[in-house]
Protein backbone atom coordinates (compact mmCIF):
# COMPACT_ATOMS: atom_id res chain seq x y z
CA UNK A 1 0.00 0.00 0.00
CA UNK A 2 2.83 2.38 0.86
CA UNK A 3 4.35 1.90 -2.60
CA UNK A 4 0.99 2.54 -4.19
CA UNK A 5 0.60 5.70 -2.11
CA UNK A 6 3.96 7.10 -3.19
CA UNK A 7 3.18 6.32 -6.83
CA UNK A 8 -0.28 7.84 -6.43
CA UNK A 9 1.24 10.94 -4.86
CA UNK A 10 3.52 11.35 -7.83
CA UNK A 11 0.62 10.98 -10.27
CA UNK A 12 -1.50 13.48 -8.33
CA UNK A 13 1.42 15.91 -8.40
CA UNK A 14 1.94 15.59 -12.18
CA UNK A 15 -1.80 15.82 -12.85
CA UNK A 16 -2.12 18.93 -10.66
CA UNK A 17 0.87 20.74 -12.15
CA UNK A 18 0.53 19.99 -15.82
CA UNK A 19 -3.18 19.57 -16.26
CA UNK A 20 -5.42 20.93 -13.51
CA UNK A 21 -3.43 24.16 -12.99
CA UNK A 22 -3.88 25.07 -16.65
CA UNK A 23 -7.54 24.08 -16.77
CA UNK A 24 -9.82 27.07 -16.56
CA UNK A 25 -13.34 26.66 -17.80
CA UNK A 26 -14.63 29.14 -15.22
CA UNK A 27 -12.86 31.82 -13.24
CA UNK A 28 -14.22 30.54 -9.93
CA UNK A 29 -13.28 26.89 -10.35
CA UNK A 30 -9.79 25.79 -9.35
CA UNK A 31 -9.54 22.04 -9.02
CA UNK A 32 -7.14 20.77 -6.35
CA UNK A 33 -6.91 17.02 -5.83
CA UNK A 34 -3.73 16.71 -3.79
CA UNK A 35 -5.50 16.73 -0.36
CA UNK A 36 -6.54 13.16 -1.32
CA UNK A 37 -2.99 11.95 -0.64
CA UNK A 38 -2.99 13.67 2.74
CA UNK A 39 -6.24 11.91 3.57
CA UNK A 40 -4.91 8.49 2.59
CA UNK A 41 -1.77 8.59 4.76
CA UNK A 42 -1.63 5.91 7.49
CA UNK A 43 -3.69 6.50 10.64
CA UNK A 44 -0.72 6.13 12.95
CA UNK A 45 1.21 9.05 11.39
CA UNK A 46 2.34 11.45 14.12
CA UNK A 47 0.79 14.96 13.82
CA UNK A 48 4.21 16.65 13.71
CA UNK A 49 5.34 14.42 10.86
CA UNK A 50 1.99 14.99 9.13
CA UNK A 51 2.41 18.79 9.28
CA UNK A 52 5.97 18.69 7.99
CA UNK A 53 4.99 16.34 5.18
CA UNK A 54 2.02 18.57 4.26
CA UNK A 55 4.26 21.62 4.23
CA UNK A 56 6.84 20.01 1.96
CA UNK A 57 4.30 18.56 -0.45
CA UNK A 58 2.39 21.85 -0.57
CA UNK A 59 5.57 23.76 -1.24
CA UNK A 60 6.46 21.39 -4.07
CA UNK A 61 3.15 22.24 -5.72
CA UNK A 62 3.65 25.95 -5.03
CA UNK A 63 7.00 25.68 -6.74
CA UNK A 64 5.29 24.98 -10.05
CA UNK A 65 2.28 27.25 -9.75
CA UNK A 66 3.72 30.70 -8.99
CA UNK A 67 2.19 30.93 -5.52
CA UNK A 68 4.92 30.39 -2.97
CA UNK A 69 3.42 29.29 0.33
CA UNK A 70 -0.26 29.35 -0.58
CA UNK A 71 -0.70 25.62 -1.21
CA UNK A 72 1.70 24.80 1.63
CA UNK A 73 -0.28 26.88 4.10
CA UNK A 74 -3.62 25.37 3.13
CA UNK A 75 -2.30 21.81 3.13
CA UNK A 76 -0.84 22.26 6.62
CA UNK A 77 -4.21 23.64 7.75
CA UNK A 78 -5.93 20.65 6.16
CA UNK A 79 -3.52 18.34 8.00
CA UNK A 80 -4.51 19.95 11.29
CA UNK A 81 -8.18 19.45 10.46
CA UNK A 82 -7.45 15.84 9.52
CA UNK A 83 -6.10 15.21 13.02
CA UNK A 84 -9.26 16.75 14.51
CA UNK A 85 -11.72 15.01 12.21
CA UNK A 86 -10.14 11.58 12.72
CA UNK A 87 -10.21 12.13 16.48
CA UNK A 88 -13.90 13.07 16.43
CA UNK A 89 -14.92 10.23 14.12
CA UNK A 90 -12.97 7.49 15.91
CA UNK A 91 -14.75 4.14 15.42
CA UNK A 92 -15.81 2.17 18.49
CA UNK A 93 -12.73 -0.04 18.53
CA UNK A 94 -10.26 2.71 17.69
CA UNK A 95 -7.84 2.62 14.79
CA UNK A 96 -5.65 -0.14 16.23
CA UNK A 97 -6.38 -2.80 13.65
CA UNK A 98 -6.74 -0.37 10.71
CA UNK A 99 -3.70 1.09 9.02
CA UNK A 100 -5.16 2.98 6.05
CA UNK A 101 -8.58 4.59 5.51
CA UNK A 102 -10.29 1.67 3.78
CA UNK A 103 -13.91 1.42 2.70
CA UNK A 104 -14.24 -2.18 3.79
CA UNK A 105 -13.35 -1.52 7.40
CA UNK A 106 -14.79 1.95 7.96
CA UNK A 107 -17.66 2.13 5.50
CA UNK A 108 -18.33 4.40 2.54
CA UNK A 109 -20.19 6.97 4.64
CA UNK A 110 -17.27 7.42 7.03
CA UNK A 111 -14.80 7.88 4.19
CA UNK A 112 -16.95 10.39 2.30
CA UNK A 113 -17.85 12.54 5.34
CA UNK A 114 -14.34 12.77 6.73
CA UNK A 115 -12.79 13.41 3.35
CA UNK A 116 -15.31 16.10 2.37
CA UNK A 117 -14.69 17.88 5.70
CA UNK A 118 -10.95 17.98 5.06
CA UNK A 119 -11.27 18.97 1.40
CA UNK A 120 -13.80 21.69 2.14
CA UNK A 121 -11.69 23.21 4.89
CA UNK A 122 -8.63 23.07 2.65
CA UNK A 123 -10.44 24.97 -0.12
CA UNK A 124 -11.92 27.50 2.31
CA UNK A 125 -8.53 28.26 3.85
CA UNK A 126 -6.95 28.48 0.40
CA UNK A 127 -9.39 31.10 -0.94
CA UNK A 128 -9.46 33.04 2.36
CA UNK A 129 -5.68 33.47 2.24
CA UNK A 130 -5.72 34.23 -1.48
CA UNK A 131 -8.35 36.99 -1.31
CA UNK A 132 -7.86 38.06 2.33
CA UNK A 133 -10.53 40.74 2.42
CA UNK A 134 -14.01 41.07 3.93
CA UNK A 135 -15.23 42.71 0.72
CA UNK A 136 -14.54 39.49 -1.13
CA UNK A 137 -16.66 37.27 1.17
CA UNK A 138 -19.12 36.41 -1.59
CA UNK A 139 -16.33 35.55 -4.04
CA UNK A 140 -14.56 33.42 -1.42
CA UNK A 141 -17.73 31.45 -0.67
CA UNK A 142 -18.63 31.05 -4.35
CA UNK A 143 -15.13 29.90 -5.26
CA UNK A 144 -14.95 27.56 -2.28
CA UNK A 145 -18.25 25.81 -3.00
CA UNK A 146 -17.79 25.51 -6.78
CA UNK A 147 -14.15 24.41 -6.57
CA UNK A 148 -14.95 22.00 -3.75
CA UNK A 149 -17.70 20.40 -5.83
CA UNK A 150 -15.45 19.77 -8.84
CA UNK A 151 -12.41 18.80 -6.76
CA UNK A 152 -14.51 16.28 -4.87
CA UNK A 153 -15.70 14.64 -8.09
CA UNK A 154 -12.14 14.51 -9.44
CA UNK A 155 -10.82 13.06 -6.17
CA UNK A 156 -13.48 10.33 -6.16
CA UNK A 157 -12.62 9.47 -9.78
CA UNK A 158 -8.92 9.33 -8.99
CA UNK A 159 -9.57 7.24 -5.88
CA UNK A 160 -11.71 4.74 -7.77
CA UNK A 161 -9.18 4.43 -10.59
CA UNK A 162 -6.10 4.21 -8.43
CA UNK A 163 -6.75 3.06 -4.88
CA UNK A 164 -10.10 1.31 -4.93
CA UNK A 165 -8.79 -2.23 -5.47
CA UNK A 166 -6.19 -1.96 -2.71
CA UNK A 167 -8.40 -0.30 -0.13
CA UNK A 168 -11.61 -2.26 -0.60
CA UNK A 169 -9.92 -5.51 0.42
CA UNK B 1 13.36 24.75 32.72
CA UNK B 2 12.05 21.20 32.84
CA UNK B 3 8.53 22.52 33.00
CA UNK B 4 9.15 24.62 29.91
CA UNK B 5 10.46 21.63 28.00
CA UNK B 6 7.55 19.47 29.03
CA UNK B 7 5.18 22.28 28.02
CA UNK B 8 6.81 22.52 24.58
CA UNK B 9 6.81 18.74 24.25
CA UNK B 10 3.14 18.52 25.12
CA UNK B 11 2.05 21.14 22.59
CA UNK B 12 4.74 20.40 19.99
CA UNK B 13 2.19 19.73 17.24
CA UNK B 14 0.63 23.15 17.77
CA UNK B 15 4.01 24.87 17.73
CA UNK B 16 5.05 23.07 14.54
CA UNK B 17 1.72 24.03 12.98
CA UNK B 18 2.11 27.73 13.84
CA UNK B 19 5.76 27.73 12.77
CA UNK B 20 5.00 26.20 9.36
CA UNK B 21 2.05 28.54 8.79
CA UNK B 22 4.24 31.55 9.51
CA UNK B 23 6.88 30.39 7.01
CA UNK B 24 4.30 29.62 4.33
CA UNK B 25 2.26 32.81 4.68
CA UNK B 26 5.40 34.93 4.92
CA UNK B 27 6.76 33.37 1.72
CA UNK B 28 3.45 33.96 -0.04
CA UNK B 29 3.12 37.64 0.87
CA UNK B 30 6.77 38.47 0.24
CA UNK B 31 6.60 36.76 -3.14
CA UNK B 32 3.78 39.07 -4.22
CA UNK B 33 5.74 42.15 -3.18
CA UNK B 34 9.39 41.37 -3.81
CA UNK B 35 9.62 38.68 -6.47
CA UNK B 36 13.32 39.12 -7.07
CA UNK B 37 14.60 37.42 -3.94
CA UNK B 38 17.23 34.90 -4.98
CA UNK B 39 15.58 31.72 -3.70
CA UNK B 40 12.22 32.42 -5.32
CA UNK B 41 13.72 33.46 -8.64
CA UNK B 42 15.77 30.28 -8.74
CA UNK B 43 12.65 28.29 -7.97
CA UNK B 44 10.46 29.68 -10.71
CA UNK B 45 13.32 29.63 -13.22
CA UNK B 46 13.55 25.92 -12.56
CA UNK B 47 9.81 25.42 -12.92
CA UNK B 48 9.59 27.54 -16.10
CA UNK B 49 11.95 25.07 -17.71
CA UNK B 50 9.28 22.37 -17.34
CA UNK B 51 6.52 24.75 -18.36
CA UNK B 52 8.34 25.48 -21.61
CA UNK B 53 8.42 21.78 -22.43
CA UNK B 54 4.69 21.55 -21.71
CA UNK B 55 4.05 24.65 -23.81
CA UNK B 56 5.90 23.14 -26.76
CA UNK B 57 3.10 20.61 -26.97
CA UNK B 58 0.10 22.71 -26.09
CA UNK B 59 0.95 25.70 -28.30
CA UNK B 60 0.06 23.69 -31.41
CA UNK B 61 -3.57 23.65 -30.35
CA UNK B 62 -3.94 27.39 -30.87
CA UNK B 63 -1.92 27.80 -34.06
CA UNK B 64 -4.98 28.63 -36.15
CA UNK B 65 -6.24 31.41 -33.85
CA UNK B 66 -2.73 32.72 -33.49
CA UNK B 67 -2.30 33.01 -37.24
CA UNK B 68 -5.59 34.81 -37.62
CA UNK B 69 -4.78 37.43 -35.01
CA UNK B 70 -1.32 37.97 -36.46
CA UNK B 71 -2.78 38.40 -39.92
CA UNK B 72 -5.25 40.95 -38.61
CA UNK B 73 -2.47 42.87 -36.97
CA UNK B 74 -0.39 42.74 -40.15
CA UNK B 75 -3.23 44.32 -42.10
CA UNK B 76 -3.52 47.11 -39.54
CA UNK B 77 0.20 47.76 -39.77
CA UNK B 78 0.26 47.59 -43.55
CA UNK B 79 -2.39 50.28 -43.64
CA UNK B 80 -0.02 52.56 -41.81
CA UNK B 81 2.92 51.70 -44.04
CA UNK B 82 4.32 54.31 -46.35
CA UNK B 83 3.54 52.31 -49.47
CA UNK B 84 -0.19 52.40 -48.78
CA UNK B 85 -0.26 56.19 -48.94
CA UNK B 86 -0.11 58.20 -52.11
CA UNK B 87 1.65 61.47 -52.41
CA UNK B 88 -0.84 64.26 -53.15
CA UNK B 89 1.72 66.93 -53.63
CA UNK B 90 4.46 65.58 -55.88
CA UNK B 91 6.60 68.57 -55.37
CA UNK B 92 7.47 67.91 -51.74
CA UNK B 93 9.67 64.88 -51.52
CA UNK B 94 10.21 62.64 -48.54
CA UNK B 95 12.27 64.27 -45.86
CA UNK B 96 14.18 62.26 -43.33
CA UNK B 97 13.05 64.47 -40.50
CA UNK B 98 14.41 64.89 -37.03
CA UNK B 99 11.15 66.00 -35.44
CA UNK B 100 10.28 62.47 -34.43
CA UNK B 101 12.40 60.63 -31.94
CA UNK B 102 11.83 56.98 -31.20
CA UNK B 103 10.54 56.45 -27.68
CA UNK B 104 9.39 52.81 -27.52
CA UNK B 105 11.03 49.61 -28.68
CA UNK B 106 9.27 46.23 -28.74
CA UNK B 107 10.45 42.70 -28.06
CA UNK B 108 8.24 39.81 -29.15
CA UNK B 109 7.73 36.88 -26.78
CA UNK B 110 5.62 33.75 -26.23
CA UNK B 111 3.54 33.02 -23.15
CA UNK B 112 4.62 29.61 -21.86
CA UNK B 113 2.57 29.41 -18.68
CA UNK B 114 -0.50 31.29 -17.51
CA UNK B 115 -3.48 31.15 -15.18
CA UNK B 116 -6.66 33.22 -15.16
CA UNK B 117 -8.64 31.79 -12.27
CA UNK B 118 -6.55 32.97 -9.31
CA UNK B 119 -6.59 36.19 -7.32
CA UNK B 120 -3.19 37.28 -8.66
CA UNK B 121 -2.45 35.80 -12.04
CA UNK B 122 1.09 35.49 -13.34
CA UNK B 123 2.22 34.70 -16.88
CA UNK B 124 5.65 33.32 -17.75
CA UNK B 125 7.35 34.51 -20.95
CA UNK B 126 10.21 32.84 -22.81
CA UNK B 127 12.41 35.95 -22.86
CA UNK B 128 14.64 37.13 -20.02
CA UNK B 129 17.47 39.38 -19.00
CA UNK B 130 19.59 38.12 -21.92
CA UNK B 131 17.06 39.83 -24.20
CA UNK B 132 17.39 42.99 -22.06
CA UNK B 133 14.12 42.55 -20.18
CA UNK B 134 14.02 44.34 -16.82
CA UNK B 135 11.30 44.43 -14.12
CA UNK B 136 8.77 47.21 -14.61
CA UNK B 137 8.40 46.97 -18.39
CA UNK B 138 4.92 46.84 -19.90
CA UNK B 139 3.60 43.86 -21.85
CA UNK B 140 0.80 43.92 -24.43
CA UNK B 141 -0.65 41.71 -27.13
CA UNK B 142 -2.23 42.63 -30.45
CA UNK B 143 -5.68 42.74 -28.80
CA UNK B 144 -4.92 44.58 -25.57
CA UNK B 145 -2.57 45.15 -22.67
CA UNK B 146 -1.36 42.16 -20.66
CA UNK B 147 0.62 43.28 -17.62
CA UNK B 148 3.90 44.41 -16.12
CA UNK B 149 7.18 42.49 -15.86
CA UNK B 150 7.49 41.37 -12.24
CA UNK B 151 10.68 39.33 -12.19
CA UNK B 152 13.36 38.20 -14.65
CA UNK B 153 15.92 35.42 -14.90
CA UNK B 154 18.35 34.76 -17.72
CA UNK B 155 15.89 33.08 -20.07
CA UNK B 156 12.46 33.72 -18.60
CA UNK B 157 10.42 36.55 -17.21
CA UNK B 158 7.40 36.59 -14.94
CA UNK B 159 4.54 38.95 -15.75
CA UNK B 160 2.11 40.29 -13.17
CA UNK B 161 -0.97 40.36 -15.38
CA UNK B 162 -3.80 42.89 -15.39
CA UNK B 163 -5.78 40.13 -13.65
CA UNK B 164 -4.15 41.05 -10.32
CA UNK B 165 -4.88 43.04 -7.23
CA UNK B 166 -3.94 46.73 -7.46
CA UNK B 167 -2.12 46.57 -10.78
CA UNK B 168 -2.78 50.34 -11.21
CA UNK B 169 -2.03 50.93 -14.88
CA UNK B 170 -2.96 54.45 -16.01
CA UNK B 171 -5.76 54.41 -18.60
CA UNK B 172 -8.06 56.91 -20.27
CA UNK B 173 -11.62 56.61 -21.51
CA UNK B 174 -12.63 57.93 -24.93
CA UNK B 175 -14.21 60.29 -25.91
CA UNK B 176 -14.24 62.26 -22.64
CA UNK B 177 -10.51 61.52 -22.16
CA UNK B 178 -10.90 61.11 -18.41
CA UNK B 179 -8.06 59.38 -16.59
CA UNK B 180 -8.28 56.46 -14.22
CA UNK B 181 -6.50 53.40 -12.92
CA UNK B 182 -7.01 49.78 -13.76
CA UNK B 183 -7.93 47.25 -11.08
CA UNK B 184 -9.42 43.75 -10.92
CA UNK B 185 -11.92 42.33 -8.43
CA UNK B 186 -10.94 38.71 -8.98
CA UNK B 187 -14.45 37.70 -9.97
CA UNK B 188 -14.24 37.20 -13.70
CA UNK B 189 -11.36 37.06 -16.19
CA UNK B 190 -13.40 38.94 -18.78
CA UNK B 191 -14.21 42.13 -16.84
CA UNK B 192 -11.99 44.63 -15.05
CA UNK B 193 -12.53 47.67 -12.90
CA UNK B 194 -11.52 51.32 -13.33
CA UNK B 195 -11.01 53.48 -10.24
CA UNK B 196 -10.23 57.14 -9.77
CA UNK B 197 -12.44 58.60 -12.51
CA UNK B 198 -14.15 61.73 -11.17
CA UNK B 199 -17.92 61.70 -11.55
CA UNK B 200 -18.20 64.91 -13.55
CA UNK B 201 -16.98 63.07 -16.65
CA UNK B 202 -19.64 61.76 -19.02
CA UNK B 203 -19.04 58.08 -19.58
CA UNK B 204 -21.36 55.79 -21.50
CA UNK B 205 -21.58 52.10 -22.22
CA UNK B 206 -19.26 50.82 -24.99
CA UNK B 207 -16.89 53.78 -24.68
CA UNK B 208 -13.38 52.63 -25.54
CA UNK B 209 -10.78 52.27 -22.79
CA UNK B 210 -7.17 52.90 -23.84
CA UNK B 211 -3.78 53.30 -22.22
CA UNK B 212 -2.85 56.78 -21.10
CA UNK B 213 0.77 56.47 -22.17
CA UNK B 214 3.89 57.31 -20.26
CA UNK B 215 6.32 55.00 -18.55
CA UNK B 216 4.83 51.59 -19.25
CA UNK B 217 2.89 51.69 -22.50
CA UNK B 218 2.64 53.94 -25.55
CA UNK B 219 -0.53 56.00 -25.64
CA UNK B 220 -3.67 54.56 -27.20
CA UNK B 221 -3.22 50.80 -26.84
CA UNK B 222 -6.57 49.08 -26.59
CA UNK B 223 -7.66 47.88 -23.12
CA UNK B 224 -11.38 47.23 -23.47
CA UNK B 225 -14.86 48.73 -23.64
CA UNK B 226 -16.99 50.16 -20.81
CA UNK B 227 -19.63 47.75 -19.55
CA UNK B 228 -21.27 49.49 -16.61
CA UNK B 229 -20.97 52.81 -14.76
CA UNK B 230 -21.95 53.00 -11.08
CA UNK B 231 -21.96 55.71 -8.43
CA UNK B 232 -19.86 55.25 -5.30
CA UNK B 233 -21.64 56.30 -2.14
CA UNK B 234 -19.93 59.31 -0.53
CA UNK B 235 -17.12 59.70 -3.07
CA UNK B 236 -16.99 61.98 -6.12
CA UNK B 237 -15.95 59.06 -8.33
CA UNK B 238 -17.43 56.57 -10.76
CA UNK B 239 -16.98 52.86 -10.34
CA UNK B 240 -16.62 51.60 -13.90
CA UNK B 241 -16.52 47.98 -14.94
CA UNK B 242 -15.34 47.15 -18.43
CA UNK B 243 -14.80 44.18 -20.74
CA UNK B 244 -11.22 43.32 -21.58
CA UNK B 245 -10.53 43.30 -25.31
CA UNK B 246 -8.09 40.40 -24.92
CA UNK B 247 -9.08 36.86 -24.04
CA UNK B 248 -6.39 36.04 -21.47
CA UNK B 249 -7.04 32.32 -21.33
CA UNK B 250 -5.69 31.74 -24.86
CA UNK B 251 -2.86 34.24 -24.84
CA UNK B 252 0.12 33.18 -26.96
CA UNK B 253 2.10 36.01 -28.60
CA UNK B 254 2.89 39.18 -26.69
CA UNK B 255 5.20 42.17 -27.01
CA UNK B 256 7.32 43.61 -24.24
CA UNK B 257 7.54 47.42 -24.36
CA UNK B 258 10.94 48.93 -23.80
CA UNK B 259 10.68 52.61 -22.91
CA UNK B 260 13.86 54.26 -24.25
CA UNK B 261 13.16 57.54 -22.45
CA UNK B 262 11.77 55.95 -19.30
CA UNK B 263 14.77 56.58 -17.07
CA UNK B 264 14.87 60.22 -18.15
CA UNK B 265 11.22 60.71 -17.20
CA UNK B 266 11.64 58.91 -13.89
CA UNK B 267 14.70 60.95 -12.97
CA UNK B 268 12.88 64.20 -13.65
CA UNK B 269 9.80 63.13 -11.73
CA UNK B 270 11.72 62.05 -8.64
CA UNK B 271 13.83 65.20 -8.58
CA UNK B 272 11.06 67.73 -7.86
Amino acid sequence: MMRKLILGGFFVFVLQIFFLNGLDFSSSVYIMIYPLILFLLPFNTKPVFLFVWAFLFGFLIDFFSNSFGLHASSLVAAAAIRVGVFYLLTPRDGYDSILFPSIKKLGLKWILTSFSFILFFHHFWFFCVEYFSFNATSIILKNTFLSFFFSFICCVCFYVLFFFKKLSK
Amino acid sequence: MNKLFSFIKRFRALFVFIFLQIIALNAYTSYLKYPNSKVLTAAWTFSSFFMEIKNNFSSYLYLKDKNKSLQKENIELRKKNESSFICLNKQTGKVNDSIFHQRYDFISANVINSTTNRRNNFFTLDVGSLQKITPGMGVYSSQGIVGIVHGVSDHFSLIKSVLSKEINIAIEIEPSMSFGFLDWTGENAKTGLITGVSNDAIIKKNNRVKTRGGLLFPRGLSVGTVKEVKKIEGKPEWEISFNFSENYSHLQNVYVVKDLLGTEQKQLETKK
